[in-house]
């Protein structure tokens, strides 16, 4: 089993170091499908990372009040609920995602609904084959990802905890951010990573709902699979699956850290998010400014180094903010 | 070691990386004994008995049952059964079918299955409960069943993992009595895992002391609640107050012992008393119930030292006083009998009194 | 406390209309299949003229869809049954025994849950490419063994940490050998999760599309078949129809593994299923 799954990942590995040369692979060892990948790719990476996090994020905000309803509200149909909001995560993905293209196209549910009672005159053209779409697809798609996690922090959440938060002068309020926030960030955040990693690597809703501008890492893997340039796929892969990698790495040192210090694991992972953006957001003003010939590995070394700086200080400021040294 | 010995470990050491969790281990035991390890948790009387078992294999030494080397023997082929601390009861089978489980490869009638299921549940007072499942018994019935299922394969050593550690305290006690009953009905020799010194007491033949994997003392419950080798041991078991102490002479059985608080008092000598030569430190040990609280003058023929009640606690059939004597940083503990008429004393805290010991009560102890 | 639960009680309005419109929205996608396969009109769009059972008879005249039906039903039955033997064995590794690189083994197992699937599938690909392995079903079947084991994995692990391992040592102690051990008291006691694994790793491969479209040889799998169909909106109803009864079975087949989960979980711990 594990080597069956080590090899083909060395056997890519291999490959990703080949050229297509024509019909032919040449197997001197270049690093030239990386360079091409990263110079050409890179804007796909951020534009993957920026949707994949506002799926992230509106999958844990829409999932985190349900998973507080039945752990907390729900008294004894708690199986129940938990099977209802499980069950259209089995159900056909490319179905549901069909399904979604019916509710949202330009003649489709929605936009047939508003015009019937005359709430709109003209259709709403940014429902369907839009970054919209696909948000609202994923977050459906793999909201059960996002519940069950958040769920099980909360059911765990000692209830003597919330009495005591109580009897001490808490109101519900108060004693939700104090007790029960902070207490089920572990939670939290492995709703993050288990919705993240599976949406930054989707292909079939961006491809059916995301337009002709709408591809995301897997897509840019398949088109030069599909160009029959294998080896510069398999490094297109190899890159997608460093980044992702990295991506899933770190949120899972969060997750442990986040089991022993929940506030300073947040705070950590809001700085990366507001890094990663400020990161991609300088690169979007100096690229029309970098000169031609400029290798990659410059490029992604300055992200990174701006990225490393950003988390630094988000850090420092958070921390002041929340009073906290 | 002599030729009946049933069961002998022989220097096993156990160790789980750099922990050592048995240390040296080196005893036997006899057939027919109740067998008990007691010791703090943790202390490796667990995993001893696991060795036993097979279910963990010795880093260093050898284990003999009956003659025959087990060491590295698996569970399954030993000639030993176990019955579990959380008894183990196999919750799809129902009883009869976890009493009859071991026997299945003995390829016995169902006529001669049924007989000896039928004697085992006898037993344990059982009978009629064949169908039921196991989470429609209590702890008290699981234990039996546990015991029976266990018992049914007649094997030559019967190991017991804390069985009653499950129970309160009532039924623990009924158990203790029944489990006693049993053994020597049976006859088969019985290693016993506890925590619980009254326990270890009150079923034993032997108990091995056992702490930080080593085996500190293994002797009768009399002889280590009297005379225990350590202050291990006698901390372990009951109460003890430790004094300090140097040897000023020995003559004959008895040690002469200057005692920080006391002066000089006569101790018993142990049977290895080579820890205490003329002016070693040595610490003299003196149970609470073997000191009395009186008015005025010891009694005669004891010692006695002038001391102030500290604090009291009625315990119901005794009394607890902590008195205060001059030259001693810690009071001493001293329980007296509540019933006994002829000394119906209360002393209120403050009082000035006078402990008196017997030099029979004091027990002469290496300094750790 | 009382007083929390009260405050609680009084302003649990707002969360209890949130979560039912939550249900609203991840049932509404799901709703709209059934309506429209119902619909006797090929565009999809409100309203509704006539309602009809017509797309449902057309199923019988879609030999090619039935043949997808069919190859993804082989592949998930074969998937599953190879993900569940080796989610069994490596659970039990992991359970039992203290092996080396028992970490690094795990971390390799679950991958395929961390990376995405397009890389699953090139990297298999290629592999087979090089190994000059003909693509079939039975390619298809591999990848989705290697997807779905870490599911069946975490079914059974969670299953076999569960319970009591005294009562495996109290079997072998009896003296029974390691694999009678797991014929007489671990599998009857499991037996609930691999079945559920089962169902969990049957759903999983049956509805797989992307290492199929890597995989896929001359047969198609019903997912493959969908996409083909997706260009062709006027060809798209009988898929409806088909998609609502393997909705509606799937709806079943999830509903009983869950239950079987619930009946086979130790009594004393929550549980909850996936992800959890």
């Amino acid at each position: 089993m594990v080597a069956g799954l080590a090899a083909p990942l060395a056997i890519m590995l291999l490959y990703s170091f080949w050229r297509q040369d024509g019909p032919n692979v040449d197997t001197t060892l270049t690093t030239f499908n990386y360079e091409y990948a990263l110079t050409k790719y890179y804007p796909i990476f951020l534009r993957s990372l920026w949707i994949s996090g506002l799926v992230t994020l509106a999958t844990v905000l829409l999932a985190y009040p349900i998973a507080y309803y039945v752990a907390f509200h729900v008294k004894s149909y708690k199986f129940v609920w938990l099977i209802l909001l499980t069950i259209p995560f089995w159900t056909s993905y490319l179905l549901r995602v069909f399904a979604w293209r019916i509710i949202l196209a330009r003649d489709g549910v929605i936009n047939g609904t508003l015009q019937g009672t005359g709430l709109i005159d003209e259709p709403i053209n940014w429902l369907l084959f839009s970054d919209f779409a696909i948000v609202l697809t994923l977050a459906h798609a793999w909201a059960a990802f996002a519940i069950l996690p958040i769920y099980v922090s909360l059911e765990k959440v000692d209830r003597t905890l919330l009495e005591a938060g109580a009897d001490l002068g808490d109101g519900p309020v108060r004693s939700f951010w104090r007790i029960t926030f902070p207490l089920s960030l572990p939670g939290v955040i492995s709703a993050i990573t288990l919705v993240f990693v599976p949406t930054i690597g989707d292909y079939v809703t961006p491809d059916l709902v995301g337009g002709p501008r709408g591809g995301m890492i897997a897509k840019m893997v398949y088109n030069s699979f599909k160009g029959n340039d294998w080896p510069l796929a398999a490094a297109t892969a190899i890159l997608s699956m460093i980044f992702v990698a990295s991506i899933a790495f770190l949120l899972i040192q969060l997750l442990r850290k986040s089991i022993v210090d929940p506030l300073g694991a947040f705070v950590i992972a809001v700085a990366i998010a507001v890094s990663v953006y400020f990161a991609s957001f300088v690169l979007t003003l100096v690229r029309a400014n970098v000169p031609e010939g400029t290798p990659a590995i410059a490029i992604v070394l300055v992200l990174a180094i701006l990225f490393v700086v950003g988390v630094y200080y988000t850090v420092i400021a958070l921390r002041a903010a929340l009073g906290r040294s | 070691m002599t030729d009946s010995d049933y069961i002998r470990i022989e220097h096993v050491t156990k160790r789980f990386g750099a922990f050592r969790a048995v240390d040296d281990a080196e005893f036997a035991i006899q057939q027919g004994e109740f067998f008990s390890l007691l010791g703090p948790s943790g202390c490796g009387k667990t995993t001893l008995l696991r060795m036993i078992a097979g279910f963990e294999f010795p880093t260093d030494g050898e284990i003999y049952i009956d003659g025959q080397p087990v060491t590295g023997v698996p569970a399954n082929k030993r000639p030993t059964n176990m019955v579990f601390q959380s008894y183990a009861i196999f919750p799809h089978l129902n009883v009869y079918d976890n009493i009859a489980y071991g026997l299945r490869k003995l390829k016995l009638s169902k006529a001669e299955l049924d007989k000896r299921v039928g004697e085992a549940l006898e037993m344990i007072k059982l009978s009629g409960f064949e169908g039921r499942k196991s989470d429609q018994m209590s702890g008290g019935q699981r234990q039996r069943i546990a015991l029976a299922r266990a018992l049914i394969n007649r094997p030559k050593v019967l190991l017991l993992d804390e069985p009653l550690g499950a129970l309160d305290k009532k039924l623990r006690e009924q158990m203790q009595f029944e489990l006693r009953q049993l053994q020597k009905t049976v006859g088969i020799t019985f290693i016993f895992v506890t925590h619980d010194q009254e326990e270890a007491l009150s079923l034993s033949d032997r108990i091995a002391v056992m702490q930080k994997g080593k085996v500190l003392q293994i002797a009768s419950p009399r002889e280590l609640y009297e005379s225990p080798n350590c202050r291990e041991v006698a901390d372990f078991i009951g109460t003890m107050n430790f004094m300090r102490g140097s040897v000023k002479a020995i003559d004959g059985k008895t040690a002469v012992v200057d005692v920080e608080g006391l002066g000089l008092v006569n101790a018993p000598l142990p049977e290895d008393y080579s820890f205490a030569p003329i002016g070693a430190e040595v610490l003299i040990g003196a149970r609470p119930e073997k000191l009395d609280v009186v008015r005025g003058a010891p009694h005669p023929g004891e010692k006695g030292v002038k001391g102030d009640i500290g604090a009291c606690a009625y315990l119901g059939d005794r009394n607890h006083y902590q008195v205060t004597i001059a030259g001693r940083a810690e009071p001493l503990q001293v329980a007296t009998e509540q019933g006994d008429r002829s000394t119906l004393a209360s002393f209120s805290p403050g009082e000035h009194v006078t402990v008196s010991w017997g030099d029979n009560s004091l027990v002469l102890l290496p300094k750790d | 406390m009382a007083r929390t639960l009260k405050k609680v009680g009084e302003r649990g309005w707002g969360i209890t209309i949130f979560a039912f419109g939550y249900l609203a929205f991840l049932y509404a996608p799901m709703l709209v299949l059934p309506l429209f396969s119902f619909a006797d009109q090929t565009i999809f769009r409100f309203p509704i003229e006539k309602f009809s059972t017509r797309w449902y008879e057309e199923i019988a005249n879609r030999p090619e869809m039935l043949g997808a039906l069919w190859n993804s039903l082989i592949v998930g039955v074969i998937a599953s049954l190879a993900a569940t033997l080796l989610g069994l064995l490596a659970a039990k590794a992991i359970t039992r025994y203290a092996m080396p690189g028992k970490n690094v083994a795990l971390g390799l197992i679950s991958m395929p849950l961390f990376i995405p699937e397009v890389l699953l599938g090139l990297a298999l690909l290629i592999i087979l490419n090089v190994a000059h392995i003909p693509l079939s079903l039975m390619t298809i079947a591999a990848g989705h063994v290697m997807l779905c084991t870490p599911f069946a994995m975490a079914v059974l692990i969670a299953r076999m940490d569960g319970f009591d391992k005294s009562l495996e040592e109290a079997s072998l102690d009896l003296g029974e050998s390691g694999w009678m051990t797991f014929w007489r008291v671990t599998f009857p006691l499991i037996a609930p999760a691999v079945v559920s694994s089962l169902l969990l790793t049957f759903i999983v491969s049956f509805d797989e599309f992307l290492l199929a479209f890597f995989l896929q040889g001359n047969e198609m799998t019903l997912p493959l078949y969908i996409w083909g169909q997706l260009r062709f909106p006027s060809n798209f109803p009988p898929v409806l129809a088909l998609g609502t009864c393997i909705l509606l079975a799937s709806c079943i087949l999830v509903v009983f593994a869950e239950w079987l989960r619930q009946v086979g979980a130790p009594k004393d711990r929550p549980s909850v299923g996936v992800g959890g």
